[in-house]
């Protein structure tokens, strides 16, 4: 579970302040934004297994390799991507953000245009730099917005499953085994059935998704009765 | 500061480059259309059915599946077979066997998994079956032993289509180079790989399937089995983790560490053919239904360099480092079509005509069928079958195998002193085989 809990804060804290970034540049493009966006949103819509299969070549040097290829270039070392805990953790945070990235960025550029111009614009008369524009004027504004990047993301990481078929062949004995990998292997793995345990669990991890979503439900309900 | 547009413009192109140089390094592989069309007699059904096959998809099975969907498909039948992996089709098994209904009407099983299914009676037994359709598929000229293995408490409950065991697939230039010969042993598989780890050239000679979360197990029951001893004595109902031979079975593999990557136990059977194919491995032991792909030109620049050979074994006993693994064909209890009619289609599906077609791709179940000139590995896969320790068909197998796959890893990786993990594993096997005591 310490597992689980660690990618989901680390994983959420990246897709909020890199979805935020990425849609702010892409916000400004103009011509060639719809291009941009429709190459950013590859790795969005491609299955989530697939996506992490070839996420995982760049780091194999059985099918290519070229990133282990290029870390070995650069520190002279070989890092053991799939058999060492803490790199190993490392390509699964990077996969995840690679795939959930486009998502949080779309519902952030929405949340973007919806910012009345007037309010950058004052805020820019009375002398605000663009940080402070950003963080006392723009991300106010999209509060909901970023909550709901907060609440989709929270409760996608929680789940993750597919992408450590391919990313973290050895997760049980790395301790990278997600509470839905757990479920999986007790419930189906070869040889060793146990729905009813693979049951229990599931609905131990529903009530884990509503706790850590409970401060973001809270927020959004805030704001909707003051509305 | 650069221009954040031309900075996007670079971030979006790298990242589609990232999925075009991934992809790339992958290569890619068409599997072969081997279906046949062979006789599939049964009498139209009064209404239209649909059959689900559940069957995984490899070299190996392929030709089975894909004859029996072609020959099937006819008189108001429909046959429905999606691609799958085989840790779906586990997956699946277990749903589609969980309720009083399931979703698939015909099983591929093997028989790791049969006394388990079988003893909780989720399976069909086929024996008045294969009595009423014996002269008409033939049926009497599948081997005995591979029935055996599809049995449990005397009754059959998968038909053979394909049996696999392990065979040893090594690179003869490299060995015609060094002037080496076949391992027959573990130590001279050291021996080997320690001289072709000398001469420079490759770094990890040996490659084996390792994966901690699958493989790991067969591969120590294929090491405990070699030096003689079952995970569990049947007669006493006492596990044999205590035995020194457990140990053993730890420290041999773990002496073959030196010769295989460090990554290795994230290694299923296609990344160790993936390491064959890219030449970063000399020699490799795996399922004889992977050996087929090794001899496709399309596969790999060494194709025409591999040989084959049987398993060493681990201690210069008559029994190889080895598994005998059965395929077939179950029907699961509570599928709903007509068992008379699904057992037709798995019978002309092992027919001798389809049988016939299976090879090289397949170690069919019928006698006479291979012969030593059948394929490249025919003659290693021959002599192979014949030292494989023998299969252990009890309903806890599955289960110990299961339960202490991942001790079986830590004590592999180190993570685990080999003393700590057969005590570990002794404890396990113990507690799983209270629960089939006659008293319990």
């Amino acid at each position: 579970m310490l597992f689980t809990v660690g990618l989901t804060l680390a994983v959420a804290a990246m897709l909020l302040v890199g979805g935020y970034l990425l849609a702010v540049l892409v916000n400004r493009l103009e011509r060639t934004k719809p291009w941009v966006l429709g190459i950013l949103l590859i790795s969005y819509v491609v299955p989530n297994v697939v996506g992490a299969t070839m996420f995982s070549w760049l780091f194999d040097a059985n099918f290519g390799g070229v990133v282990n290829h290029l870390v070995t270039l650069v520190t002279g070392q070989e890092v053991l991507w799939f058999t060492e805990p803490w790199p190993n953790r490392l390509i699964v945070a990077l996969n995840t953000v690679w795939f959930m990235l486009p998502f949080a960025m779309l519902v952030i550029i929405a949340g973007l245009q919806g910012v009345p111009g007037e309010l950058v614009e004052a805020a820019r008369i009375d002398g605000a730099s663009t940080v402070r524009t950003h963080w006392h004027v723009i991300i106010p504004s999209i509060r909901g917005v970023l909550g709901f990047v907060a609440i989709i993301s929270i409760m996608d990481v929680l789940r993750t499953f597919d992408q450590l078929i391919p990313l973290s062949p050895q997760a049980v004995q790395l301790g990278n085994e997600s509470i839905m990998l757990y479920i999986f292997n007790v419930a189906f793995q070869d040889g060793g059935q146990q729905l009813g345990l693979g049951s229990a669990a599931n609905v131990l991890l529903i009530m884990l998704i509503v706790v850590m979503l409970f401060p973001f439900i809270r927020g959004i309900a805030k704001e909707a009765r003051q509305a | 500061m650069p221009n954040p547009t031309t900075v996007l413009r670079a971030t979006a192109v790298a990242l589609a480059a990232a999925l075009a140089v991934a992809a790339c390094g992958a290569g890619s592989r068409v599997p072969a259309q081997s279906a046949a069309e062979v006789a599939c007699d049964f009498p139209a059904p009064p209404q239209p059915v649909t059959v689900n096959v559940l069957a995984y998809n490899s070299s190996a099975i392929d030709p089975f599946t894909n004859t029996m969907v072609k020959s099937c498909s006819k008189n108001g039948v429909t046959l429905n077979h999606e691609p799958i992996d085989f840790a779906g089709q586990v997956q699946k098994t277990t749903a589609t066997l969980a309720g009083d209904t399931g979703t698939y009407d015909i099983l591929e099983t093997y028989g790791f998994v049969v006394p388990q299914y079988a003893s909780q009676q989720k399976l069909q037994p086929l024996d008045d079956l294969v009595a009423q359709f014996d002269q008409q598929y033939g049926l009497s000229e599948i081997n005995a032993d591979m029935r055996q293995a599809l049995s449990y408490d005397g009754k059959l409950y998968g038909l053979p289509m394909q049996a696999q065991m392990y065979v040893m697939a090594y690179r003869k230039d490299v060995f015609e180079q060094l002037g080496l010969q076949p391992p027959t042993t573990f130590a001279e598989l050291r021996d080997v790989a320690a001289k072709i780890q000398q001469a420079g050239e490759i770094r990890y000679p040996v490659a084996l399937p390792l994966l901690a979360s699958s493989d790991i197990a067969t591969a120590y029951d294929a090491a405990l089995g070699s030096l003689g001893v079952d995970y569990v004595d049947a007669a006493t109902m006492r596990p044999n983790f205590d035995r020194p031979e457990a140990a053993q079975a730890f420290e041999e593999l773990r002496s073959l560490q030196a010769y295989m990557d460090p990554q290795v136990t994230t290694f299923d059977q296609p990344r160790v053919q993936q390491q064959m194919y890219n030449g970063s491995a000399a020699i490799a032991i795996m399922f004889s239904g992977r050996m087929n792909d090794l001899t496709q030109a399309s596969n790999s620049r060494f194709a025409q360099q591999f040989a084959f050979a049987p398993p060493p074994s681990v201690a210069g006993g008559d029994t190889l480092y080895n598994v005998l693994s059965v395929d077939g064909w179950s029907i699961p209890a509570n599928a709903e079509a007509d068992s008379g009619l699904l057992f037709e289609m798995i019978a002309s599906s092992v027919s001798v005509d389809a049988s016939r077609a299976s090879v090289p791709a397949a170690y069919p179940a019928r006698d006479g069928i291979v012969t030593a000139e059948s394929s490249p590995y025919a003659a290693a896969a021959q002599q192979s079958i014949g030292k494989a320790p023998p299969a252990e068909p009890f309903p806890w197998t599955s289960r110990i195998a299961n339960d202490t796959r991942a001790t079986v890893a830590d004590v592999i990786t180190g993570a685990v002193p080999v003393a700590e993990g057969t005590a570990r594993m002794q404890e396990i096997a113990t507690q799983i085989l209270a629960e089939y005591q006659p008293d319990a």
